[in-house]
């Protein structure tokens, strides 16, 4: 029923240390701004590592 | 190097709120805009909850379930015990309402009738994977294809 502990973990950990939110404004974001913002991160990460 | 840092220039873009400009100060580390966004729903459940004077509460709300939500029951002494009780503690911190209960607690959840309970779990998961209770069905007779609320009424504005 859950999303899985360990995956919410590595979710959180990627937001925070990439953006450096706080880490209860990252708690609290629904599951689905949470993903976007993962994707987001992986989208920049991808670009920049495309243009090194 | 694997990983590069993140510039600043970058982030503004993503965190800068849509309604206009914030304040100048320390853009990185604004917290998330505010995103217009369905974070409650209303639901009628198929039986009710009966309370201890027997009054009878079928309709309430429930939101979106966040990380700390599904983080939080883990550290629970019940749920360690029984990892069953998980759902139980979940879901008595996303229903917002039963009725005229305003706290809802673990002790009304676990009171719940089973159908009652597996109605909010398949509820629970439907607006946290999909985002909404639609759920798209097919007559028998006739084959054409139509949406039905599962909540059982109009989706709750937040």
């Amino acid at each position: 029923m859950t999303y899985g502990a360990d995956r919410l973990q590595e979710e959180v950990s990627y937001v925070a240390y990439h953006f450096h939110w706080p880490r209860a404004e990252i708690l609290d974001l629904t599951h689905a701004e949470r993903a976007r913002y993962v994707g987001e991160i992986a989208r920049i990460n991808t670009r920049m590592n495309e243009g090194q | 190097m694997r990983r590069r840092g993140v510039s600043a220039g970058g982030l503004d873009t993503l965190v800068d709120p849509v309604d206009g400009p914030q304040e100048p100060a320390a853009p990185v580390v604004a917290p998330p805009a505010p995103v217009r966004l369905q974070t409650e729903f209303t639901f009628q459940l198929p039986r009710g909850y009966v309370d201890e004077d027997g009054t009878v509460h079928r309709h309430g709300s429930m939101r979106l379930a966040t990380a700390r939500d599904e983080l939080a029951p883990l550290v629970d002494l019940r749920v360690k015990q029984n990892p069953a009780y998980l759902s139980i503690v979940l879901l008595s911190l996303v229903v917002t309402r039963l009725g005229t209960i305003t706290q809802v607690r673990a002790e009304v959840v676990e009171r719940l009738f089973a159908s009652d309970l597996a109605f909010l779990q398949d509820l629970y998961r439907r607006i946290n994977a999909e985002g909404h209770t639609l759920a798209e069905v097919t007559c028998p007779s006739c084959e054409s294809v139509f949406e039905v609320d599962l909540a059982g009424g109009r989706p709750g504005e937040s």
